[in-house]
């Protein structure tokens, strides 16, 4: 393997573990919002002990998501310096936004933890929560815009780049409003924060599978405000999917055609689904008719043009095309647990118990799983989509990447790094979270819990 | 042009003032937990527990304000520090994860509470340590060979300013620590270790040939010395130990550190200004950063005075609790 290579995949591995924390966080943040809301309005001993449980669960994800970020930030200018030195001059705006995000993040969730019973206003408290809700979404939105503009770059003259190698007409600003950007932060948003919430379903079906009296109480509890969280994401992430779809085909029409494996441009495309492209034939597909350009142009009831890989003979830039099925996945396994929380909401809704039965629990368990499958996959589609280029039409990889062979040691030593410590990470949140201890205290728990300091 | 250029070189140096002031509060911890675990730690950790997750986007607000001061200088550092950045970031995690299991680690686990600190501790000396090669390294140049972008640690540990500098650096904050997190039972010693450490970094700075003749840098080592001659002095035990005095006064003394070595960098052989981007860029950058001193200025003075609120109420409710039992 190359050293670019190397750097690809050790990058990609790196990125690949710290959305899973990243989905964790986010939705944590607004699950842990929720509930405290819920102990202040209903006065309710229950919520107030589970929203201090998961704060202190969240701190501990962000204490490893935040080194993870860190590695993620370091790892972008040692692995790809070339890509970073254009980053400073065009673009680096939304990345210094970030560390704003950051900080409201850390200093609201640290005052939120540690300085709980200092509030005596119950909502001053709770708003700080909101803060950490803000903070988590905004270096979202803010990281993605940079992604976004790697995918369709403006803010330079790119042209005189391109001739030259010298940077002109630069527009700092440009970065935050780009033609994928808006499309691009509608999908990640909701796709993260529905992955998050089928998460949380996954924990705490497992919580309420294994636990009894109050804890098993409590993992219910979360188990519908997590439902109701990812079935309203999914539905959104479906719809801005499709946006993001229309997106491909006007300002990234190769990777759109890679997607979806079109050979060559339609206007009645059909929709293929598996299948593997083999000395320019499709094999093993199966084919629905029509649907492709239905999907593509539903306002117009599929009136136009779809792109094919014929508009771009020079088969040396086109994405692996393996992203095909990753795109498949990223679809199908999105409908199944999009249709796993629809039918969850309508047993609430027709006041039915729902997680009484023991295989909607069973799905439960699933559906997290599948749903961080889902959005890998969907990332994965996103960035090898984008390759060879690192930023689309102007820089490829390898122009970009660090060749210094004293990256491949240390680099495995961070892949085995990750390896250890998410898992670890993931086992130790669920030890401390631990709802079984609810059983063992008394109902109203005083407050002044364990993690406060100082005093505690 | 130029002057936006300057005035963002002031802001970067504020930035790595603070930054570098606020970390130092966590080697100086390391040292702490390390030494007096058993007599100090509960008032070390009542500190650090709360901070060290802010300390960390300190470093990230440094790096990224980096990235976009001198976009240039970053295929050169990231090709020559490679080894130790990629070192540094495995300590940096390894960091966060042990305080944080060491904050939340339940009974009768397979590993204690405490020997989650001693790493923590162990941990933050040596990532201490890496940043200070590095960034001597990037003011005397020495093990650095710019056209290779390559960095060799014999010749830089051969040269003796350097291992002076981080000798002398590791000695003053030693001496600190005892200030800083209140270890009364021998204060004198934070005079005299504190001194020793100054005279030999004052040493190893005049070999440096690029500051000898720097009045002005009396200026930190004043500062430095005032901090353990004042906790020594009854009236003004309290101000000197107080958190906000020492990040204040050490964040001085490193922002004139750093001002006197630029614009050269790598024992001059380069000069920074040539690698600032001086575009439309720059400009963005200086607005954000006022924005972002406005913005993270008042959260942390909010954050202070939580922290320092029920500080006060801890010392209030202890006394009571004293009082009650006639101790006092």
């Amino acid at each position: 393997m190359s050293i670019v290579n190397f750097d690809r995949v050790f990058f990609a591995f790196s990125i690949g573990s710290h959305i899973i924390l990243v989905v964790i966080s986010m939705v944590l943040a607004l699950l842990v919002s929720i509930v405290e809301l819920l102990a202040i309005r209903r006065k309710d001993d229950l919520y107030e002990k589970i929203s201090r449980r998961l704060a202190k669960t969240l701190i501990i994800i962000f204490a490893i998501g935040t080194a993870s970020g860190t590695l993620i930030a370091v790892e972008l200018f040692a692995l790809f310096p070339g890509f970073m030195k254009i980053v400073g001059y065009v673009s680096i705006l939304p990345f210094y936004a970030e560390v704003f995000a950051f900080f409201l993040e850390a200093i609201a969730l640290v005052m939120y933890v540690y300085f709980w019973d200092r509030f005596k206003n119950r909502y001053s408290h709770w708003l700080l929560s909101v803060m950490v809700v803000v903070g988590t979404a905004a270096s979202a939105i803010f990281i993605t815009m940079i992604n976004a503009w790697m995918n369709t770059p403006v803010g330079f003259n790119i042209n005189a780049y391109l001739t030259s190698g010298v940077l002109t007409g630069i527009n700092p600003w440009a970065v935050f409003n780009g033609p994928s950007t808006w499309s691009e932060e509608f999908h990640v948003v909701t796709t993260t924060y529905a992955a998050g919430g089928f998460l949380m379903i996954t924990f705490f079906s497992y919580f309420y599978l294994k636990g009894k009296g109050i804890a098993r109480v409590a993992s219910k509890a979360l188990l519908k405000i997590s439902t109701a969280i990812s079935g309203f994401f999914i539905v959104l992430a479906g719809l801005s999917g499709t946006l993001t779809a229309s997106m491909l085909i006007v300002d990234q029409p190769l990777k759109y055609a890679a997607i979806e494996l079109n050979l060559h441009s339609s206007t009645n495309a059909a929709e293929t689904i598996g299948g593997i492209f083999s000395h320019g034939k499709i094999l093993d597909a199966i084919t629905i008719p029509h649907l492709q350009s239905l999907l593509a142009f539903p306002l117009t009831l599929g009136k136009g043009t779809v792109p094919g890989l014929n508009l771009f003979p020079n088969q040396s830039l086109w994405p692996p095309l393996f992203i095909h099925l990753t795109f498949d996945v990223m679809v199908l396994g999105g409908t199944l647990i999009g249709l796993f929380a629809f039918f969850v909401i309508l047993g609430y809704l027709l006041h039915k118990d729902p997680y009484a039965h023991r295989f909607v629990i069973l799905g439960g368990m699933i559906s997290g799983v599948l749903g961080l499958l889902v959005y890998e996959s969907g990332w994965v589609t996103d960035e090898v989509g984008r390759q060879p280029w690192i930023i689309y039409n102007v820089m490829k990889v390898s122009q970009a990447a660090n060749t210094s062979p004293s990256i491949v040691p240390l680099g495995i030593a961070m892949i085995l790094f990750y390896l250890i410590a998410i898992p670890f990470t993931i086992y130790y949140t669920a030890k401390t979270v631990n709802f079984r201890e609810f059983n063992d205290e008394p109902r109203n728990e005083k407050r002044g819990g364990e993690v406060n300091v100082p005093g505690r | 042009m130029y002057q936006v250029v300057e005035s963002e070189f002031f802001m970067n140096s504020v930035i790595f003032a603070v930054f570098f002031a606020i970390i130092s509060t966590e080697f100086m911890a390391g040292s702490a937990l390390l030494m007096h675990y058993s007599s100090y730690g509960k008032q070390v950790k009542r500190f650090i527990i709360p901070i060290w997750e802010i300390t960390g986007t300190f470093f990230i607000l440094y790096v990224v304000n980096v990235e976009a001061l001198a976009p240039g200088l970053l295929p050169i550092v990231a090709e020559t520090y490679i080894p130790l950045i990629l070192l540094f970031m495995i300590l940096y995690s390894t960091r966060n994860a042990s305080i944080i299991f060491a904050e939340f680690i339940w009974k009768n686990s397979f590993i204690s509470e405490k020997t989650l600190y001693r790493i923590y501790s162990g941990v933050t000396l040596i990532l201490g340590a890496i940043l200070l090669v590095i960034y001597v390294s990037i003011v005397t140049g020495k093990g650095i060979s710019i056209s290779a972008h390559s960095f060799n640690l014999i010749p830089f540990f051969s040269y003796l300013p350097d291992d002076g500098i981080i000798l002398g650096s590791a000695i003053i904050f030693l001496g600190l620590s005892y200030v800083f997190y209140d270890m009364n039972r021998n204060k004198i010693n934070s005079i005299y270790i504190t001194a020793a450490g100054l005279v030999i970094n004052a040493v190893s700075f005049a070999f440096l040939k690029n500051f000898v003749f720097y009045p002005y840098l009396a200026i930190p080592i004043v500062l430095t010395i005032l901090i353990p001659v004042l906790y020594n002095i009854r009236g003004t035990y309290l101000i000197a130990k107080n958190k906000i005095f020492y990040i204040g006064v050490m964040s001085i003394s490193v922002a004139i550190i750093e001002r006197s070595f630029f614009p050269d960098l790598f024992g001059g052989t380069v000069d920074a200004r040539s690698y600032f981007s001086g575009t439309a860029m720059q400009t963005a950058m200086f607005e954000l950063t006022i924005l972002m001193i406005i913005f993270v200025g008042s959260m942390m003075i909010f954050y202070f005075r939580m922290y320092f609120g029920g500080f006060r109420n801890a010392i209030r409710e202890n006394d009571h609790d004293q009082e009650e039992r006639g101790i006092l």
